[in-house]
């Protein structure tokens, strides 16, 4: 598992290393590669290699400032500026590999998750532990589809699928140490996510993401109905009984109705 | 033996002849402002009849009062588990309906109206919304009968009364009524006190009135269901309940209260007590049948050098026991045993008492005249107009006996009073009624002066008030000593 692990850093790595002359475009790409890869494939967002013969410059630039622009809202809009982007852009063409020539990226990922790990990223998502470095668990943002679990928070995207979606270990890892979403930024950015707590996250979202046929909630749901069902007529038989005698209505209603009656 | 002074009350009820008056004395005084419009500290109602608020006397409506306990006493209405039942609502409270919603009528417009074919009319206002209302009822809707279908046959008091006995109450040529004018009772006991949370609610250590702290009163109204006499008024503008203070500014000063003070039939009379606060549990829980008989025994005698003795030693002025001595009060509720506490089975020994109204005997019309006489001695009390059941339920806990020698007593001095004045009886007629209430001719012409020809230094014995006395138990008057006056409460906006 370790090994996996620094193998995709290596991997990494050697996508991100080779052009010096880029090298601030190297360094600001870190946050882009959550999403991104440059002949990589589809992690999150699209392949970035090539990106310029698709879109022009300008276009690029406006769309990464300010995405919610355009239809398409894919992207957190990213505090960079004009040079920066071009720097990324730069790197971006200094690192597309010539036409066809495809890196299985996708293909290394033959991954066995301890479960070990399994039950220590469950217990950090739900937040029975807490990150080492006193970040928020998951689940206050967070909801993943599994029954061991209770609902999770939805002011954030689910994560039930979120190993598939985003590329498996290395979108996970992207995401969590690139922290390319504003909210993450300002969760995470001060208290950083350990290794080995990305370790357990990684092992957890993936075990969650194989396993998310098998959950039965559809009963869960019909549950908490019938439980708040009984609950809601338990209330009511309570109140009619405890307030059984209680003064109803003013003790003149019925001379006041009378005497409407009779005008 | 805990010796304590209560400023109490005697009401003659055959005295009143139900104007009102002191009800506006009241009302011009204390209650007429904004939130208080609805409030009668003092009223007065036409018995039978509901009353106001409407059926106030159906605990089981309000839940006022206290109920026995064991060998003690627990509110009705309150408590720990039935207050946090009702916390966020109280169904037992009085809505504003059962009061009756005040009204103003638009003067102005008389004066004001633009010309028109109609003459200008003066519409009655809300005094609560403003808007125009139709008024559906008042603080005395039920006055003198009226309404008798919808008020009157629905007195709760009828409760132990047969059907016949009821229905010979509403038939023409027989049907009576009574006055019964209502202040706060300052009970010895009371219920209101007891079921405040915020402890907003004393009793004047000094003169037994009980007062609500406006400062620390936090709208509970746990006070307003809790007084069975539906004596505590919330007031619905400033947040605070309120209740009738006895008029202790005036009392401080001497002067009785504005009700008493103005009243036309001199029907009240207001004097001071001794009591022993050690027996208040004790009687409170007593039988039901013996409330009446007991309450008598926690008054004591004012001119026991004994009772004297531990007054002093209570720290009770030497004023206020000379008070108690010629206290008017003392002698009817206690001397002569002729006024009764309304409604004692409420359990909050209550300090307002009643001489009950010795109504005409039921007369029957033999040979074209009208005849009242009738054979035995006592005969006419038991022909009384008002059923005795029905005074009973009234006065004292439903224990006809006790009205019936209450009465006995009235007719005695009036039996006196007639040998006296006109000597037309039978000697042997009167001696037989004062042997049977154990009643000398002195005394009967003393219940017959303090009745009809008191002066009002006689209805009225008021004490001096002490309230320096009262002052130093909270602050000490040497710390203010050197300034103006005593100090100020409030600083003047401009400073000192």
């Amino acid at each position: 598992m370790r090994t996996k692990t620094i193998l995709t850093l290596l991997l990494f790595g050697f996508l991100f290393h080779t052009n010096s002359s880029a090298q601030d475009g190297e360094s600001l790409f870190s946050s882009c590669a959550a999403c991104h890869t440059i002949g990589g494939g589809k992690l999150v967002g699209p392949d970035l290699a090539g990106v310029l013969e698709r879109r022009s410059e300008d276009e690029i630039i406006r769309y990464v400032q300010n995405p919610a622009d355009f239809d398409v809202i894919m992207m957190p809009p990213q505090n960079l500026t004009n040079a920066e982007i071009k720097a990324i852009l730069n790197y971006i063409v200094s690192k597309s590999p010539a036409e066809g020539q495809v890196e299985e990226v996708v293909e290394v990922e033959e991954v066995v998750v301890a479960l070990d790990d399994v039950k220590s990223g469950e217990m950090l998502f739900e937040g029975t532990t807490r990150f080492e470095n006193g970040g928020p668990s998951c689940i206050a943002c967070h909801n993943v589809d599994y029954e061991q679990m209770m609902q999770g928070g939805l002011l954030a995207a689910d994560l039930t699928d979120v190993y598939s979606r985003s590329g498996g270990m290395v979108g996970i890892k992207g995401i969590l140490t690139g922290l390319p979403f504003p909210a993450m930024k300002s969760a995470y950015g001060n208290y950083p996510i350990t290794e080995d707590e990305l370790v357990q996250l990684q092992a957890f979202l993936k075990h969650v993401d194989d396993n998310k046929i098998y959950q039965h909630h559809g009963e869960k749901k019909t549950m908490f109905l019938h439980f708040g069902m009984i609950g809601f007529i338990t209330i009511l038989i309570l109140i009619f009984f405890l307030w059984f005698d209680k003064k109803k209505g003013g003790v003149k209603d019925d001379i006041y109705n009378r005497q409407i009656k009779s005008i | 033996m805990d010796i304590r002074s209560q400023m109490t009350m005697v009401f003659h009820m055959d005295k009143c002849i139900g104007c009102h008056t002191c009800s506006i004395a009241c009302k011009n005084i204390w209650t007429d402002r904004k939130g208080a419009e609805y409030m009668w500290w003092n009223n007065v109602e036409t018995k039978p009849g509901t009353g106001y608020p409407t059926k106030w006397e159906d605990q089981e409506i309000y839940q006022g009062g206290w109920e026995k306990n064991g060998e003690t006493v627990s509110l009705k209405g309150a408590g720990k588990m039935k207050g946090l039942k009702n916390i966020f609502h109280n169904p037992n409270m009085p809505i504003i309906d059962d009061y009756y919603e005040p009204w103003t009528y638009e003067y102005e417009h008389l004066f004001e109206a633009p010309e028109g074919d109609d003459q200008p009319t003066a519409r009655a206002k809300s005094l609560i919304t403003g808007e125009n209302i139709d008024i559906k009822s008042g603080p005395n809707w039920d006055d003198d009968l009226g309404g008798t279908p919808d008020y009157a046959r629905k007195d709760p008091n009828f409760e132990n009364l047969s059907p016949q006995e009821q229905e010979a109450m509403f038939q023409l040529e027989q049907m009576t009524l009574a006055y019964l004018p209502r202040i706060c009772n300052h009970c010895l006991n009371p219920a209101c006190v007891a079921s405040c949370p915020s402890g907003a609610i004393y009793k004047r250590g000094e003169d037994g009135v009980v007062l609500i702290n406006q400062e620390k009163c936090r709208a509970w109204r746990m006070c307003v269901t809790a007084c069975p006499y539906k004596k505590s008024y919330y007031n619905w503008h400033t947040g605070k309940s309120e209740k009738c203070i006895l008029c202790y500014p005036r009392l401080e000063s001497g002067q009785a209260p504005a009700c008493m003070h103005s009243c036309v039939g001199r029907i009240r009379y207001l004097g001071v007590m001794l009591y022993d606060a050690d027996r208040i549990e004790a009687v409170a829980s007593c039988d039901e049948s013996e409330l009446v008989d007991r309450q008598m025994e926690i008054y004591l005698d004012p001119n026991d050098p004994a009772v004297i003795k531990a007054a002093r030693k209570n720290g009770i002025a030497d004023s206020t026991i000379d008070a108690a001595q010629k206290s008017p009060t003392y002698k009817f509720v206690k001397e002569w045993g002729v006024a009764l506490p309304l409604h004692p089975e409420y359990r909050t020994i209550p300090n307002l008492f009643y001489v009950p109204p010795l109504l005409p005997a039921m007369a029957t019309v033999e040979n074209g005249t009208y005849n009242t006489t009738t054979d035995s001695l006592w005969g006419k009390i038991d022909a009384s107009r008002m059923p005795i059941q029905y005074l009973a339920s009234l006065f004292s806990a439903g224990n006809g006996e006790k009205i019936k020698e209450v009465f006995r007593k009235l007719m005695t001095v009036r039996l006196h009073r007639r040998d006296k004045t006109v000597g037309d009886l039978d000697i042997k007629e009167l001696n037989q009624a004062l042997a049977d209430t154990a009643m000398t001719r002195e005394e009967a012409d003393d219940i017959f002066r303090l009745t009809s020809l008191p002066l009002f230094d006689q209805r009225f014995v008021i004490p001096a008030a002490h309230r320096e006395e009262a002052m130093e138990m909270l602050e000490s008057t040497a710390d203010v000593k050197g300034n103006t006056g005593f100090g100020f409460k409030e600083m003047p906006a401009r400073g000192l």
